[in-house]
């Protein structure tokens, strides 16, 4: 006998002895299944005894606990993923529990969208029927491998040995897995948010709603197009074309205070659920949006803030561009200690009143608590207006005395620049985040061209990004006046990526699959030049996680030139 | 819609219902290819053979040490790599696992060798989280996780031939890449690898370079 004969006569003669062990047990009541319980192994790996379930991985490996968790692979929506060249299927309610469908939507990404070894896609092509599971086929399919038409799954979907509590815990879940498509769409349109918070500058959301209205006017139009041509040829396609649903945009207003807001939103959300919110705007942190967002399970997508969440963030709604003020203070002091200063190194914080100023000095403050050499000497907070100048004149000596003065300033960071100007400071460094490199050219022509660095969590002027000139056509033949290219670009570039994730949820729609799509397509969409990078990865949440430091330089684009590479800190 | 245009897009669709239908065709075939082929062999893998030359570029380990990659592969008998990340779905669990249950097979036969394992998404791999991600799949001391600037790490897979495409890493394809003895020779294994599987080709490939004449075999 052949090696895969003897290994298929194993399989056979195990398969068998599962079937009669089950088959008794079928008849006999099977224990109640507890939808709870069955999610955590689903997520977690872990069994009703509170164990880690065991399972052989690529044939003849033990794994367990979480990292080979069902959502590992089929992810929490259960739609799965195609990955690393290997198509994992979908096990989400609609599918498990129904004959195999040989259906475009659910083969469409595999088959057309995501490259593919050529065997992979041999794989995915044929077309492998199967009846729709029972616990006990399921039970079966996952000890041996073998599902209820007899196909063999591949290596890489682990076995496991899971008892029949822990299989009905399990099967219980499974029939709820995305059983029902998310609230939001309806059969004409998928409804979008935009959160806008109270003391949003009035030019900041109409620059930003301008371009998302024109985008969805954009985008209507097109699918207005392919639903007519529906009605002409209703031939290729048409089953995919009748999914579409043109979008539908809703100002979601804030007003009171942050702690009113969660109340705010869930009176929205009952009114007219929103299937996702994108892009947003509130004046300080968006962590009272984000908490709505994780207890709906509404993906929040890219939030234009500088105080996103920054605790727990992976695996959780919001998704972000970066990890804004939080990340300035720390490629800040990943700046100061690179190399580490052999002496103590003194660094005087100056902060402006108000949030832009506080947080991210207190933040600073502590991130100093930890560093043996770099020590603060002093956090102050400076005054506005008319103070200002005396406020700088009477601490000249504390400034000198200081290795490097950190400054958080608000919208006034040009009038304390200026006001530093008029002194001789030294030899001490100034630090400020990227909202006062504006300040650059003026910086150039004053004794303190060589003093001052700006963090810059962002792409460079510099860097040849093609996709720029396209969308700055876009918005040009659409009349947008763009006022402030950045806050225009991201308002585009949030609705682009909502936009590419629906192309692939043909009828699926669901908000976890929706955040996968997104996990998994970023990295490939067209970088617009905000960030030098764009990318995600199961779970991940900020999109760009690094910066550089600039200085003031001469006939530089923006009057900026980095003094380092790109910095993780 | 003028009749003009009405015939030629029906004419269109006519082409794309046919074009389709001899796309089935083909996929049916290529998939009863693969139905022989598993039938006759049940490997997962690809195996290929070439001349690698490892750049000199710069990585960081998970002790966030600075090292050269193209000494680090050299520096001891026998070399294995391979390419993960730690948000990575599926598939890279998987292989970390493989790499770390390869070490009982492979120590017996010759313990002078080392795994790398290089993170395909080195802004977010931190020296931290690999390390803690070692950790957490007890891949001991033979199992080395590297990770460095991106281009860095671009340009060591552009040196073995493995850029993924689309730029997206979630297109990468599993390989394992291992040479053995001082011969500028890399064996590439494509496809999902089982630890015995490596401890196998790992044996196979010490014969051969001890004693060449079996090449042929
Ligand atoms: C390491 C990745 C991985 C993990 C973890 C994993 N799967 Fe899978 N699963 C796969 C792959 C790959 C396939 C496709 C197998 C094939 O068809 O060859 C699959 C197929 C399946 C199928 C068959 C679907 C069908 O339509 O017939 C079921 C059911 C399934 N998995 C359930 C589970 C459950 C339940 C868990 C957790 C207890 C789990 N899987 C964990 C990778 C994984």
């Amino acid at each position: 006998m052949t090696s895969t004969s003897i290994r298929a006569a194993v399989v056979i003669t195990a398969v068998l002895f599962l079937r009669l062990a089950l088959t008794p047990l079928a008849a006999t009541e099977p224990p109640a299944g507890d939808v709870e319980l069955g999610k955590r192994i689903y997520e977690q790996g872990i069994g009703h005894d509170g164990q880690p379930v065991k399972a052989l991985g690529q044939g003849d490996i033990e794994v367990f606990g979480s990292d080979f968790a069902c959502t590992r692979c089929h992810r929490r929506s259960g739609f799965g993923a195609s990955e690393g060249g290997y198509y994992i299927p979908s096990i989400a309610a609609t599918y498990l529990f129904e004959p195999r469908r040989i259906q475009r939507s659910d083969r469409y990404r595999a088959l057309f969208i995501d490259p593919q070894s050529a065997r992979q896609s041999a794989y995915v092509r044929s077309p492998r029927i199967r009846p729709a599971y029972t616990m006990e086929t399921l039970h079966t399919a996952l000890a041996t491998g073998l599902d209820p038409g007899d196909n063999r799954f591949q290596d890489l979907m682990p076995r496991y040995d899971l008892d029949q509590q822990d299989m009905a815990n399990l099967y219980a879940y499974l029939q709820t897995l995305s059983a029902e498509i998310s609230p939001g769409v309806d059969d004409t349109h998928i409804h979008y948010a935009i959160v806008i918070g109270p003391d949003v500058p009035a030019e900041r959301s109409e620059a930003v709603l301008a371009t998302m209205d024109a985008f969805v006017v954009w985008m209507n139009e097109r699918i207005g197009g392919d639903q007519r041509m529906n009605q002409f040829f209703p031939y290729d396609g048409a089953d995919v074309r009748e999914w579409l649903r043109k979008l539908k945009l809703h100002e979601w207003r804030l007003s009171g205070a942050p702690s009113t807001w969660r109340a705010q939103l869930e009176a929205k959300q009952a009114e007219q659920p929103a299937f996702a919110l994108v892009n947003g705007l509130v004046a300080g942190s968006w962590e009272p949006v984000a908490q709505f967002c994780n207890e709906n399970a509404v993906p929040c997508m890219l939030p234009i803030t500088d105080f996103p969440a920054v605790n727990d963030v992976e695996g959780q709604y919001t998704v972000y561009y970066d990890r804004g003020l939080y990340l300035e203070a720390e490629l800040m002091l990943d700046y100061l200690s690179t190399p580490p200063p052999s002496t103590r190194h003194n660094v005087l914080v100056w902060h402006a009143q108000g949030n832009r100023g506080e947080i991210p000095a207190a933040y600073f403050r502590e991130l100093l608590r930890e560093h043996d050499q770099i020590k603060l000497s002093k956090l102050q907070q400076y005054p506005g207006g008319d103070d200002l100048a005396a406020f700088v004149s009477a601490n000249l000596e504390r400034i000198r005395a200081a290795d490097t003065l950190v400054i958080w300033p608000d919208a006034d960071a040009s009038a304390l620049l200026q006001a530093l100007t008029a002194h001789d400071l030294g030899d001490v460094r100034l630090l400020l985040p990227q909202a006062a490199a504006g300040s650059a050219q003026m910086l150039l022509n004053s004794a303190l061209a060589d003093q001052v660095y700006f963090t810059y969590p962002r792409a460079l002027a510099s860097g040849y990004y093609p996709e720029t000139y396209r969308i700055q056509g876009w918005m040009n033949s659409r009349g947008l006046e763009v006022t402030d290219q950045r806050l225009h670009f991201k308002a585009h570039y949030g609705m682009m990526i909502v936009f590419d994730a629906m192309r692939h949820i043909f009828n699926n729609f669901h908000r976890d699959y929706f955040l996968e799509l997104i996990e998994h397509e970023v990295e490939g969409s067209k970088n617009p030049g905000l960030y030098p990078r764009l990318s995600l990865g199961p779970d991940q949440r900020y999109l760009s996680k690094g910066g550089y430091i600039v200085k003031p330089a001469d006939q530089q684009p923006d009057y900026i030139a980095a003094v380092t590479d790109w910095i993780i800190p | 819609m003028n009749t003009f245009t009405s015939t030629i897009k029906i004419l269109a669709w006519v082409l794309v219902v046919l074009l389709h239908t001899a796309n089935e065709g083909f996929a049916a075939e290529t998939a009863d290819n693969r139905q022989n082929t598993t039938a006759k062999k049940h490997q997962s893998y690809v195996r290929s053979s070439h001349v690698y030359q490892v750049p000199e570029v710069t990585l960081t380990t998970a002790h966030g040490d600075q090292v050269n990659v193209a000494e680090l592969f050299a520096a001891q008998e026998s070399t294995i790599v391979s390419f993960v990340f730690t948000s990575c779905a599926g598939v890279c669990p998987m292989i970390s696992a493989t790499m770390a249950s390869a070490t009982k097979g492979l120590d017996p036969i010759d313990p002078d060798y080392a795994i790398y394992l290089v993170s395909l998404d080195p802004e977010y791999d931190t020296p931290e989280r690999l390390s803690s991600y070692a950790e957490r799949f007890e891949t001991g001391s033979k199992v080395h996780f590297l990770t460095g600037e991106v281009e860095a790490i671009r340009e060591l897979l552009q040196a073995v031939d493995s850029v993924y495409e689309g730029g997206n890493k979630m297109n990468h394809q599993p390989i394992t890449l291992m040479r053995v003895g001082d011969s500028e020779q890399w064996l590439r294994f494509d496809g999902m690898m089982t630890g015995k599987a490596i401890a196998t080709e790992y044996e196979r490939a010490k014969d051969l370079s001890q004693h060449p004449s079996m090449a042929s075999r």
